[in-house]
């Protein structure tokens, strides 16, 4: 089962607390939103679960693997985290094959993908000439690349215009009905509450919130009444 | 079983190393470092071989005199194909997509090596062949069973210079303060040290690896614990 | 004038300013006390802080590649150049302003660097090193010189590079202890006209060359190098995209 699991998961920069015990799961054919205050510990879980950095304790896998020790890790796991993840003076087609050669991914699915993400006219200028919705665009084709089970993403409308972000709105509900797990943090709620089937909230490195859209949103307005509600705080209008 | 799983694990390597070749290959600041290099080379030989020679001592130095510039080329290769890793955050998609970081960094290494030493037989096998046509008068001196061995040794102290760069790139993930460091060591304080000029002091290949080995696995150390 | 403090606190707020100005001084005191010499040459002290000027070197660099950087973990490609011209949108003026910092940066780092050299150097040969005459003062004056205008060349070479790498590889490697610029000489007399080896002739002594240049006419070869790299790169800087 193509499941990712966060299990007690603790970080800590000497003596600072990025997160305490962080626990949830993202499970297939199901959107979960990862929320919470900038800075509350979001991007810090996803960058443990991809192997990018170390967790003081506790466990986050993939597929009960950790995902340093997958073996075709772009056909597990696709992911995006703040930008595009590409040197500056590269293409964006020469970005996209080497990671392609590292996957051992044909160079016609470079193709595909810069044409799935809209960026296939701009694939040969350097990413310096990208504008921050474009290295969205790029980071997202290079998640897609080996078409993968799993999608890791943080932030992804983050820069993205309207257009943009119908288009991942979409995609995202189709990869999700085609059984797949997605996973994708944001501080934007309102976008998030269109678009996921559960919610996970978190607020300075501990889960305050964790379960399906409904059950969390449960004597609530909306979204966001519940969002301020767990971390805390009152909606400005409530 | 084991076989087959050795197997699965040397294709994974090679994919990696040939996604690092096209990675160097793709960088513009690579060719940038590799035209300088050669270009300099070249015009110091043509500099150098345009003063009177005075015989076969000479013309050893004139093809000897631009290696010894070239290491700032080679320092430079190394470091800036292991810190254009930290630049706009590649070293993200990296390691996402080659998540098992020593092996990451030996198939990194390898495949620079491997350009390293190329480029190196370029730079030296161009500039003795630039100077030879050069003075081809004082040419007929030259002894190819002295000449050979040296270039050989040019080219390997070059490339393993290059590995050293990469390792210093690694661990500082900066250019100025790794390039800088390595070369103010190259070029001023070791000339001082020894009280021998740059030019005068011989391709040292032996005597460089195992510091070269010593950083390489030191930075891999680091990479293999640092939260990237 | 408000610029100039900026630029200023711009650049002392880098940690390789400091590593410049540490350079600068504890390398050529570091060689002079290392070296011991048993035979005073023409050129004690000066050869120390000809190597020294890769601090000055260093600081003009890094005054204007700092402002281009994008390395460092998750800093998303920003750049302080944007944030530089937003608030200084006068290009002509920061360039000079910076040029000014640099100047006097690498001038009181000079002054300390020389002061330390002939310092150690007196005490570890005897008084006699330095006696002060009218010549020993020109020399020094030359020295400060050097390093000003050298620093000047790195900050200059740098506004068309963009990037610190390539300006300070070239000046590092030639200022080993047979420069590029010296080899040169041996194939065309031109080479003494380099900016560098003009310079030199401010305060050595010592330079096994055809050309002899006097101390004055080699100053003035490099200040004009200097000065004609400043208003083209000040053109160049004021009309590019950032």
């Amino acid at each position: 089962m193509a499941m990712l699991t966060f299990e007690r998961l603790t970080k800590r920069r000497r003596t600072k607390h990025i997160l305490s015990e962080v626990t949830f799961q993202a499970r297939p054919g199901r959107i979960t939103g990862f929320l919470g205050p900038n800075g509350a510990g979001k991007t810090s879980t996803l960058r443990i679960l991809l192997g990018l950095d170390r967790a003081t304790s506790g466990t986050a896998l993939v597929d009960g693997r950790p995902y340093r020790t997958l073996r075709d890790p772009a056909r597990k796991v696709g992911a995006l985290l703040d930008g595009s993840g590409a040197h500056r003076s590269r293409t964006g087609r020469a970005h996209l094959r080497w990671v392609a050669r590292s996957a051992g991914i044909d160079a016609a699915r470079v193709e595909d993908v810069l044409e799935l993400v809209g960026i296939a006219e701009a694939a040969g200028s350097r990413v310096a000439t990208y504008s921050l919705g474009m290295g969205q665009r790029l980071g997202l084709a290079t998640a897609l690349l080996g078409d993968p089970e799993m999608l890791v993403l943080d932030e992804p409308v983050n820069g993205l215009d309207p257009d943009g972000i119908r288009w991942i709105r979409g995609f995202l509900r189709d990869q999700a009905d085609a059984g797949r797990t997605v996973l994708l943090s944001s501080h934007l709620i309102g976008e998030l509450s269109e678009t996921v089937d559960d919610v996970v909230v978190i607020r300075a490195g501990k889960i305050v919130a964790n379960g399906p859209l409904a059950d969390v949103t449960t004597g609530y307005r909306n979204l966001e009444d519940a969002f301020f509600a767990a971390i805390g705080q009152r909606s400005a209008d409530r | 079983m084991s076989a087959l799983l050795r197997c699965g694990r040397i294709h994974v390597f090679c994919r990696a190393m040939h996604s690092e070749l096209v990675k160097l290959w793709s960088l513009p600041a690579f060719w940038l470092t590799l035209a300088g290099t050669f270009g300099g080379a070249l015009l110091l030989t043509l500099a150098l071989s345009s003063a009177p020679p005075t015989g076969p001592v000479e013309l050893d130095k004139v093809l000897v005199q631009p290696v010894a510039y070239a290491q700032a080329g080679f320092v430079l290769l190394g470091v800036l194909a292991a810190c254009s890793e930290y630049a706009g955050g590649q070293i993200r998609t990296t390691l996402l997509a080659m998540p098992q970081r020593v092996s990451q960094r030996l198939a990194a290494t390898a495949a620079l090596l491997l350009l390293a030493l190329v480029v190196a037989a370029l730079v030296v096998g161009g500039g003795v062949l630039f100077g030879y046509v050069l003075l081809a008068e004082a040419a007929g001196a030259l002894d190819a069973g002295l000449l050979v061995p040296s270039a050989l040794n040019a080219i390997g102290y070059l490339a393993v210079l290059t590995v050293l760069g990469a390792a210093l790139g690694t661990l500082t993930r900066r250019v100025l303060p790794a390039a800088a460091a390595l070369l103010l060591y190259l070029f001023v304080l070791s000339p001082l040290v020894s009280g021998q000029p740059v030019t005068d002091t011989q391709p040292d290949t032996a005597g460089l690896a195992p510091w070269s080995l010593a950083f390489l696995v030191a930075s891999i150390v680091v990479v293999k614990h640092r939260d990237a | 004038m408000r610029t100039v403090r900026a630029e200023l606190s711009k650049l002392a707020s880098l940690p390789a300013f400091w590593f410049a100005c540490v350079v600068g001084v504890l390398v050529p005191t570091g060689i002079v006390l290392l070296a011991g010499r048993a035979a005073p040459r023409v050129d004690d002290g000066y050869q120390e802080l000809a190597v020294g000027v890769l601090g000055a070197i260093v600081l003009g660099v890094i005054a204007m590649s700092s402002e281009y950087t994008s390395e460092g973990a998750e800093s998303a490609g920003g750049r302080q150049i944007n944030t530089t011209l937003t608030a200084v949108p006068t290009r002509g003026r920061l360039f000079l302003a910076k040029a000014l910092v640099v100047g006097s940066t690498s001038f009181v780092l000079a002054i300390l660097a020389t002061t330390a050299v002939f310092s150690v150097l007196r005490l570890s040969q005897g008084v006699g090193v330095l006696a002060l005459t009218g010549d020993d003062l020109a020399r020094m004056g030359g020295v400060i010189a050097y390093w000003v205008l050298m620093s000047l060349l790195g900050y200059g070479l740098t506004a068309f590079t963009r990037s610190g790498i390539i300006p300070l590889a070239v000046l590092l490697v030639n200022s080993s202890t047979v420069s590029v610029s010296y080899l040169l000489t041996k194939a065309t007399p031109l080479a003494n006209y380099l900016p560098d080896l003009a310079g030199m002739r401010m305060f050595s002594r010592d330079l096994a060359t055809d050309v002899e240049l006097s101390p004055l006419l080699g100053g003035a070869v490099m200040a004009v190098w200097v000065a004609g790299l400043l208003i083209v790169a000040k053109l160049v800087f004021a009309r590019r995209d950032a």
